[in-house]
């Protein structure tokens, strides 16, 4: 009876020679317990990383009294890359730039006399189709596809040049101008009929390309 | 030595339950499967796409903005009632740069008819479309972009500079109806119409351009397009 009652305690007293493994056992209670405490607040515990920019001022630098007629936007990606090779490996920086060209009439570079009134016919004559704005590329919504190796403003200014050649090349063509004066023509009988007149008569000086 | 075979035994048994208990933990939250997301076709996305209109730009701003982002990591939260706020970047990381964004006034012609005339003998009275706000152009100064970085931390990557410059100019655009463009639009649409007016017939005095009404901030943050066309 006595070595049935000793034996579980002898048992229990070798496993207290173990106090390293007990101690394990309670340090990874007590981490579970601590554990359960943050989940449990109201406020979790938790990693902030905020990727938002801070509040800065914004200023206006010019403010212009415009005259543009747009008839055509054509939007656009380009993706353009740059790749160098060096000593320590090679270099790429691949971006998706984003533009719209807008195409159409600038009449700031009409004179006054581009409308004329007879009876009931209106005459106008109006500048050649272009591109109103030789800045059209949102640069601000570029996306960086890959980038390897560090790379300077030099490098971005080029592949920007870049991208804004290949827009012009792909959307300033002549079809694009054509179905620009069309539309120009179109709206501006529109517009003069509403005021009144019966037929409208409607020239474009020559493209001066 | 007699007692090592039975501790060992406890021993393994104890770690064998602290396995299969971790290994049986369900995620908190939902135990449905992660939805899978639809695959997307970028090709379609870099094609031209040219739309028809008429639009009357009237007033061109620009707006020059430096954005600024500090990248910070803290630990925040409570720990058994305690509140905790730390820092856990080790060395600072700072960008700025220097952004200009054109924006645009425009009255859209398209939807314009005999409606939005009206004349008597002498008078003539022109409702003009309702004016909306383009943001039409940005540059990034990538000549006068700094980074300053700690030796601990890495270089800003292409990636979150463009992250930032977006962000820049979504804030300049989202703050558009603050620049005054209403009255800004209307009087440079009226020196574009004067004269058209003027040789119809009409005298300056006789003619009236106007808006159907006068916009509040609300109605301009609903104007304001962010370079998308129609």
């Amino acid at each position: 009876m006595r070595s049935c009652l000793t034996r579980p305690f002898r048992l229990l007293w070798s496993l207290m020679k173990y106090w390293q493994i007990l101690a394990l056992f309670l340090l990874a209670g007590a981490a579970f317990w601590i554990y359960r405490g943050c989940v449990r607040e109201d406020v979790p515990l938790a990693i902030e990383h905020d990727k938002s920019i801070d509040v800065s001022p914004e200023e206006i630098r010019a403010i212009r009294d415009i005259g543009e007629w747009e008839f055509l936007s054509v939007n656009t990606e380009e993706l353009v890359e740059l790749n160098e090779a060096g000593l320590l490996g090679d270099k790429e920086l691949v971006r998706i730039y984003t533009g719209t060209l807008r195409l159409g009439i600038d009449l700031g570079c009409s004179d006054d006399h581009w409308f004329e009134a007879r009876g009931d016919t209106a005459f106008l004559h109006l500048p050649a189709v272009g591109l109103l704005d030789p800045d059209f590329i949102d640069e601000a919504r570029t996306r960086s596809f890959y980038e390897k190796g560090h790379w300077d403003a030099k490098a971005r200014q080029k592949l920007y040049e870049k991208a804004r050649k290949a827009m012009l090349r792909r959307c300033l063509t002549r079809q694009n101008l054509e179905q620009a004066e069309k539309n120009a023509r179109e709206q501006f009988e529109k517009i003069f009929r509403s005021f009144g007149f019966g037929t409208v008569e409607i020239t474009f000086e020559p493209s001066k390309k | 030595m007699t007692h090592a075979k039975p501790v060992r035994i406890v021993f393994m048994v104890l770690i064998s339950l602290a396995v299969v208990s971790l290994c049986g933990c369900k995620k908190h939250g939902s135990s449905e499967p992660e939805a899978t997301r639809p695959a997307t076709d970028t090709t379609a996305l870099i094609v031209m796409q040219a739309t028809r209109c008429a639009r009357l730009y009237t007033t061109e701003y620009k707006i020059h903005k430096v954005v600024t982002h500090e990248d910070v990591r803290r630990l925040k939260g409570r720990i058994l009632s305690i509140p905790v706020d730390m820092n856990l970047s080790v060395g600072s990381r700072k960008a700025a740069i220097p952004i200009d964004v054109t924006l645009k006034a425009y009255i859209d012609f398209a939807g314009f008819d005999a409606g939005h005339v009206q004349r008597d003998s002498n008078r003539i009275v022109i409702i003009l479309p309702d004016p909306h706000i383009v943001a039409t152009a940005s540059r990034v100064d990538h000549k006068a972009t700094r980074q300053y970085v700690d030796l601990t931390r890495s270089r800003f990557s292409d990636r979150e500079l463009a992250d930032f410059a977006r962000q820049g100019a979504d804030s300049i655009v989202a703050h558009a109806y603050r620049y005054g463009l209403e009255e800004s639009a209307r009087r440079s649409a009226v020196k574009t119409l004067l004269p058209v007016l003027r040789r119809m017939g009409y005298e300056e005095r006789d003619i009236t351009v106007k808006f159907r009404k006068n916009f509040s901030p609300d109605d301009w943050r609903t104007m304001i397009t962010f370079n998308q066309p129609d």
